[in-house]
């Protein structure tokens, strides 16, 4: 059994470093899917911040995005991929292992 | 950011952002159990009424029957729900929003059927009355859980609660109403979200 270093960070992701994109994980990880304007809402950001921090996830490969039509509006919706799920439960342990120490 | 205080704001948006999903199979059941219990009281009464010399309300087998109504119309939609989400691989969870969800149904509900039974223990006949106060109760219950979970709640809610109103007032059709309210307003809910999740 390898022995683990109580302070390692191992796990911890800059990417998640910020408010809003940890937000938007939080929100992914407990739902299936999630809408843009509900997800606005959800963390009260504007459009423009959350399309920026959403785009920086998606190239991580830790979100993925749908864009369909309801009736004549577009509606994009997010979801976690199974590499964000890992990413993220990694964060979390690492900052739970930080607050440990 | 700290870490406690990151831990803090995601357990807090996790709790916050879970949606609850009503599922329609659940109102179309309880209305059917309400419809089978409504119509059983009201052949109850109808056959007392037509034995000669039988002292009026047949009051333990409508408690018998009450009672196996409330019972199925809870367990019945409960025990659906349990083996759907098993199915479904959707975790029961009693976060913060089920809890809530929970009190704002069952708070309600609770009070009227206090004030039902103590109808019930009543010396003059208040009987004519329980149905009306069981909508009414009902139907605030029903129209306040559409602000904490499916928004569409608000209608049958409106509809159980002017339905009980009338119950006041129409006192003699009080049996009737019940059935149409607790019955029907169930079903016909139930089968709109069932086509509604369909698309």
């Amino acid at each position: 059994m390898a022995e683990q270093n109580p302070i390692s960070l191992d796990g911890y992701d800059r990417l998640f470093e910020n408010r809003i994109r940890l937000g938007v994980m939080s929100v992914l990880a407990a739902n299936d899917s999630y809408d843009f304007v509900s997800l606005r809402q959800m963390l009260g950001v504007t459009d423009g911040n959350l399309t920026t921090h959403l785009r920086a996830l998606e190239t991580a490969g830790y979100v993925a995005s749908v864009k369909q039509f309801i009736g004549r509006k577009p509606n994009t919706s997010y979801s976690i991929t199974e590499q964000g799920r890992s990413a993220f439960t990694a964060h979390i342990t690492a900052l739970s292992k930080l607050l440990n120490i | 950011m700290v870490p406690g205080k990151a831990l803090e704001e995601i357990r807090n948006l996790m709790n916050r952002s879970t949606r609850s999903y009503l599922c329609g199979w659940s109102p179309f059941l309880c209305g059917l159990i309400a419809l089978a219990g409504g119509l059983a009281v009201r052949g109850l009464i109808g056959s007392a009424d037509a034995h000669a010399g039988d002292s009026g309300f047949p009051v333990a087998p409508v408690c018998i029957v009450a009672a196996l109504t409330l019972g199925l119309g809870i367990l019945v939609p409960f025990i659906f729900s349990l083996i759907r989400a098993g199915r479904n691989g959707i975790k029961l969870s009693f976060n913060a929003n089920n809890r809530r969800l929970f009190v704002t149904l069952f708070m309600p509900v609770l009070i009227g059927g206090m004030m039902c039974i103590a109808m019930c223990t009543a010396k003059t006949g208040m009987y004519e009355w329980i149905p009306a106060v069981m909508l009414c109760f009902y139907g605030l219950a029903v129209y306040n859980l559409s602000k904490c979970s499916e928004p569409s709640l608000k209608w049958p809610g409106l509809i159980l609660i002017l339905i009980g109103l009338a119950a006041c007032f129409l006192r003699q059709y009080a049996l009737v109403l019940w059935i149409l309210g607790f019955g029907g307003a169930h079903v016909i809910y139930g089968t709109y979200l069932i086509f509604k999740s369909r698309g």
